[in-house]
């Protein structure tokens, strides 16, 4: 089979895993080609619109296992193929040379056994870091089931690593996917947690230490192939990042491609669903909001007209509206509207001058929503606080985008993690100072 | 009021004009980084020699007395070479040496807002291409890049791809502002280059490899052309492989 069909059924298998980021990582040139970008950089984006920043890729899709959700499931009857170390190494050299990626994302079908599939991962990964020189990004997948000592190589070659959790509960896991063992998933995720960990605390007292995954580890899970409530998936995302300290939990709308008993009839890929997690999402992590804050148990579903953050804000009106010239820092996030940036460049300006409306504006905040919630210098900044007017406007300018009639939503936010710390890092390099750029953020935030 | 003053263009020269527009009282209307088009408007322009020393005290005033972040804003508005950069600098460093380290917070303060938009707008530019600049070898085995960005953003980018493709020979080549890089390991020059000066390019196998993964690593059923848009406006298409087909 030659390069070009061989490269587009492998990355035609790939494309399902939502991950493309390539930030967390500020590898250094060695000698050979490549480095890393802190903030992540994205190469080009495609025709539904997702960033491309690195050449995502399987090693294989000539899968064992038979996963119901999945498209290289052994029994499905689509074209196979395989990449040799070599092939893989050879093309991500010359794609990175011409400045079209930022590094490799390599994942795979089971070929064979666990081990044999991660000893092949590890191959083309050691083909590029020892022999090729190559220090860009690397996104490797972990196999579930291979031995620890693989996972223990690859971390130390790649940059980022991930193993995906697949399917929110055990049940749906035993509904969908027989072969895998929630044990299976865990136990890698936990090992790669704490040699994160243990790197990191080795490395501040010897600098020769070497990296683990200095990225961090992310996962993914499929949203709607089962019936799992979104409490259970933003319950289960809290936990996930708190016990094994993962940079992101990725989500992807179930595509229904294939057919099978245990499978939901869906019409088309519940997109929307998947915004609103990931809007909830960004809460967990940059709003200081709790998966118990944004839905309970009465209400298990994340309302799909309102975003997350508007939808609390509604059943929290008594503590709005907020002054914007004294509310805290995490108080201003808490009101829709406000993102990180606003809040930053609220209070930042108002050290040296009082805020009204006219200054808010000049600030870039932008007040569509926000104006519900806040009060500028004393002077309320809508019309009523009550409940049902706020509502009615909040929901007549959510569903107003023209995408969203085709469920067509913007979708994987690119920039993530600790903004401050890729600000710290990118002055410590002595790089002028990207302050305002967040790569694909924007559309994302409220 | 007083004449406008003009320096070279360069950064240092920028800064020279600047470090001489503080000494002078009243201060110049303007602070010019090119000669001004219609000439009758401005006759009596005064052209600042750059004098390194001068540049150098500037830029140790700015980051002792204003932090990095404004330094950073200095440099962002020279490359954005704009027509009033150097004045727009000129107000918002008058009001540095008043406030100080406070500079960055006055971000509603008419001298300090307009620095503020140019200098985001430009390093916006220089972190989308520096994923969007296209490489491809040419004939001599080269890396060559042609880019038409807004801002004059050959020097960060050179700099950028200086540490990243660091064995490789390459050129960058900015066909608005006819500028351009060129690197050998241990050598980077940026010199003036005309536009129609474009090396002869070599059959590249692996550019049709990259348009047929980027054909295939997009989701038919989330298909989104005005997402892609926001993120990859189209005035950059011009030198992408992966949009330059009639299938897309």
């Amino acid at each position: 089979m030659d390069m070009m069909s061989k490269l587009s059924i492998l990355a035609d298998a790939a494309k399902y895993d939502a991950s493309c980021s390539s930030s967390g990582s500020n590898r250094k040139n060695t000698g050979g080609m490549g480095n890393g970008a802190p903030a992540g950089i994205c190469h080009s984006w495609s025709a539904d619109g997702r960033c491309i920043s690195l050449l995502k890729i399987l090693m294989s899709n000539a899968c064992r296992y038979d996963c119901a959700y999945c498209i290289n499931r052994s029994s499905n009857d689509v074209p196979r193929a395989s990449f040799t170390p070599r092939e893989i190494a050879s093309l991500t050299m010359e794609f990175y040379r011409r400045n079209y990626i930022e590094g490799l994302f390599l994942s795979s079908a089971v070929l064979g056994s666990p081990d044999h599939t991660m000893e092949l991962m590890i191959q083309t990964l050691e083909l590029l870091r020892h022999r090729l020189g190559f220090n860009g990004y690397i996104h490797a997948k972990t196999i579930p089931g291979a031995n620890p000592l693989l996972t223990e190589k690859l971390g130390r070659l790649c940059d980022r690593m991930s193993v995906n959790i697949e399917l929110p509960s055990e049940q749906s896991l035993r509904l969908l996917a027989p072969e895998k063992q929630k044990k299976a998933i865990l136990s890698p995720m936990n090992y790669i947690g704490q040699r994160i960990l243990q790197t990191q605390e080795e490395q501040t007292l010897f600098k020769s230490t070497p990296d683990f995954a200095p990225a961090g580890q992310t996962t993914q899970m499929i949203v709607g192939a089962t019936g799992d409530s979104d409490r259970r998936i933003l319950m289960l995302s809290q936990a996930l990042y708190k016990k094994y300290r993962l940079k992101r939990v990725y989500f992807s709308a179930y595509v229904p491609l294939n057919h099978g008993q245990n499978l939901p009839d869906l019409p088309r890929a519940p997109l929307i669903r998947e915004h609103r997690l990931y809007q909830s999402d960004w809460l967990l992590r940059f709003y200081g909001f709790t998966a118990e804050e944004l839905l309970d148990e009465d209400h298990p579903q994340l309302d799909s007209r309102l975003d997350p953050k508007c939808a609390w804000a509604l059943r929290h009106l008594d503590q709005f509206p907020v002054e914007v010239n004294r509310a805290p820092y995490e108080t201003l996030l808490r009101v829709p509207g406000i993102g990180v940036t606003s809040a930053r460049r609220i209070i930042s300006a108002r050290r040296v001058g009082h805020l009204n409306e006219d200054g808010l504006k000049k600030l870039g905040v932008v007040l569509k929503r926000a104006r519900h919630f806040i009060t500028a210098s004393g002077r309320y900044l809508g019309y009523r606080l009550s409940e049902q007017p706020v509502r009615a406007a909040l929901v007549s300018m959510d569903s107003a985008p023209a995408g969203m009639f085709q469920e067509q939503l913007s979708f994987l936010p690119e920039a993530e993690d600790d903004w401050s710390m890729v600000r710290r890092a990118v002055i410590a390099a002595g790089q002028p100072l990207l302050e305002e750029v967040k790569p694909c953020e924007q559309a994302h935030l409220v | 009021m007083s004449r406008p003053i003009l320096c070279d263009g360069s950064y240092d020269g920028l800064l020279s004009a600047l470090f001489e527009a503080h000494r002078r009282r009243p201060m110049p209307d303007a602070v010019l980084m090119e000669k001004p088009e219609q000439t009758s408007l401005f006759e009596e322009v005064e052209f600042i020699p750059t004098q390194v020393e001068h540049a150098r005290r500037l830029q140790r005033a700015i980051d002792q007395q204003l932090g990095p972040s404004s330094a950073t804003h200095v440099q962002m508005l020279h490359t954005s070479f704009l027509p009033d950069a150097g004045t727009m600098l000129l107000h918002y460093l008058n009001l540095g040496w008043q406030v100080g380290r406070h500079l960055d917070e006055y971000m509603t303060h008419p001298a300090v807002l307009p620095v503020h938009r140019v200098s985001r707008r430009v390093s916006l530019e220089i972190h989308r291409l520096s994923g969007l600049v296209r490489f491809s070898p040419t004939e001599q085995g080269v890396l060559y890049a042609a880019l038409e960005p807004d801002y004059r953003v050959i020097p960060p980018l050179a700099t950028h791809f200086q540490d990243r493709l660091t064995n490789e020979k390459w050129i960058l080549h900015d066909l608005r502002h006819h500028q351009a890089a060129f690197y050998k390991p241990g050598e980077l020059r940026i010199l003036n280059l005309p536009a129609n000066l474009r090396p002869q390019m070599a059959e590249d196998s692996y550019e049709s490899l990259w348009q047929a993964f980027y054909d295939a690593i997009a989701i038919q059923h989330r298909l989104n052309p005005k997402l892609r848009r926001n993120h990859m406006p189209t005035r950059y298409h011009k030198h992408l492989p992966e949009m330059q087909r009639t299938r897309q």
